[in-house]
């Protein structure tokens, strides 16, 4: 039944847009120059899809690299803190007004440093994932319950198997509840950072269309966005509740 | 002497133990004048108002007292059989099932630290799981399980790594009346069918006696031996038939007596009949 209206409602969209706009069949219409139409849109995608399979390859390798370095360089920073009190009370404020910091703004800059390439976008994604998942690893050291500590110990534990058997499971849960909210952090970063200057991309491709007037291809990319989007969160929530099994169900936000 | 308890070779001496917090440049005394032998395998209760110091008894027992904030005499002596790291138990007020391990693997991790071969763990661990009757529930995780449930795991989880000497502060006491007596059935089981010393502090006077061998009552703050019970009442026991039995009445009315004092004399004086006398 719902499946059912959610088909209803999106057919109807799309039949209401290709008619109000009057696309595939008046093409010179001011209307589609600027709204297009779905039929346009799938002719965008028919006639340029080499190329946007090309750009959706790139932005995705830099967002996936962001997203690794990040993970990586957010989890042991993210330990180190919450080990060492002197660091956390030192540097505190100054993580927290970096991550106060807007991003996008920081692209521009970062494109200057690494150039126009791969790297400054998997930078500016890095920069984004990285505050994520420190501030999620962070909480989860700090949240281990110093009974648990305890009573492992009077279990016989050695410090390395307390590590192995209460601080790494508890970090790892917490890494996979930030790996959804990570995945679709380090998509923004790529595309934010192709807008800020860029050869090749789906950010780029955006930027390139909106020179030309080519509101085709600027759908034809959102829309592959979009679905990638999509995609990736769902890997993400697939892989999270695998893990995390053992935790009781709560309403997702 | 009584036929009630096991007869054991001295398992731990405490001698002339007091404890005291240090704040703020004073001394806070807790414990005082401790002196008490407690036989290999037996059921010790250790019963006292709240605040008398029974949990730092347990800390000390199992040193975990930190010594930068704490002054302590006297010695405590443990005649152990073994220099394994797990030899003595703790079964802390609160279980702490890792919430990520299943009920079986929780079980298990004490073996696991004690680098048991698999197929070793696996048959003891479901051995233990099958004693306290939760087979069937092994695949569980402890967001799922009743309290009851969690706490036999937490316990078993300690016994399984067959400690020398097991102290257990209040297990039972954030558990339901009926689960609780399920628990203390299935808790004096175990104990009888191993060789196990067992300290254990509660502040329901009922369970001292239903589980203990014998019953010290500790005085309000700081904490002193008030008085020592035999409780003569043979093993195996069945918790339901010791609670209607006369020894169980006889008992409970003379420790009550004497935990009255303590708590009087620390709290609101009301009118009792010793004031009218």
């Amino acid at each position: 039944m719902v499946a059912f209206l959610r088909f209803g409602i999106v057919g109807t969209i799309l039949v209401a847009w290709e008619l109000l706009s009057g696309g595939w069949f008046l093409a010179t219409s001011s209307i589609a120059l600027y709204f297009s139409s779905p039929l346009m849109i799938l002719e965008a995608i028919r006639r340029e899809h080499q190329l946007l399979l090309s750009d959706l390859t790139v932005t995705l390798v830099e967002a996936f690299a962001g997203l690794a370095l990040g993970t990586t360089t957010g989890l042991m920073v993210g330990v180190l803190f919450a080990r060492f009190q002197l660091l956390d009370r030192v540097f505190e404020p100054f993580f927290q007004a970096v991550n106060a910091l807007p991003r996008p703004a920081l692209a521009p800059l970062l494109v200057i440093w690494f150039g126009l390439g791969m790297t400054s976008k998997i930078m500016a994604s890095w920069s984004v994932v990285f505050f994520v998942v420190f501030y999620n690893v962070y909480a989860g050291v700090k949240s281990i319950d110093p009974d648990f500590i305890r009573a492992i110990r009077f279990l016989g534990a050695t410090s390395g198997q307390i590590i192995r058997i209460v601080v790494v499971p508890s970090v790892v849960s917490w890494l996979f509840a930030a790996l959804r909210v990570s995945v679709a952090y380090s998509l923004l970063g790529a595309i934010v950072g192709e807008f800020a200057g860029a050869t090749e991309g789906l950010g780029y491709r955006m930027l390139v269309a909106q020179g030309l007037l080519q509101t085709d291809l600027m759908y034809a990319i959102l829309f592959m966005l979009m679905f990638v989007g999509v995609a990736l969160t769902s890997v993400a929530k697939y892989i999270e509740n695998r893990l995390l099994r053992w935790r009781p169900p709560v309403v997702s936000i | 002497m009584h036929s009630a308890t096991r007869e054991g070779a001295e398992k731990i001496r405490i001698q002339g133990v007091g404890l005291s917090f240090l704040s703020a440049g004073t001394k806070v005394p807790v414990l005082k004048g401790i002196d008490l032998s407690i036989r290999e395998g037996e059921f010790l209760t250790v019963i006292g108002p709240s605040g008398c110091g029974k949990s730092s008894l347990m800390n000390l027992l199992s040193n975990t007292v930190d010594e930068e904030s704490a002054a302590i005499e006297g010695r405590i002596d443990i005649v152990w059989r073994s220099e394994a790291r797990h030899r003595l138990g703790y079964v802390l007020q609160k279980d702490t099932l890792l919430p990520w391990r299943t009920l079986e693997a929780n079980v298990g991790v004490g073996l696991e630290i004690m680098g048991l071969p698999v197929a070793e763990r696996e048959a003891r661990v479901q051995e233990w799981i099958d004693k306290v009757g939760l087979s069937g529930f092994e695949e569980s995780y402890p967001f799922a399980m009743s309290g009851g449930m969690r706490q036999r795991t937490n316990i078993i989880r300690t016994l399984a790594c067959n400690p020398e000497v097991v102290l257990m502060d209040e297990p039972f006491g954030a558990l339901d009346a009926q689960t609780r007596m399920v628990l203390q059935q299935i808790l004096v089981d175990l104990w009888y069918a191993s060789k196990t010393t067992i300290v254990f502090v509660t502040h329901d006077v009922e369970e001292s006696i239903l589980l203990g061998d014998r019953v010290v009552l500790l005085g309000r703050r700081p904490g002193t031996i008030q008085r020592i019970y035999d409780i003569d009442i043979p093993h195996p026991r069945s918790i339901m038939d010791v609670r209607i039995a006369p020894v169980f009445q006889d008992t409970y009315r003379s420790i009550w007596q004497d935990l009255k004092g303590a708590i009087e004399v620390s709290g609101t004086n009301r009118p009792t009949s010793a004031n009218s006398a």
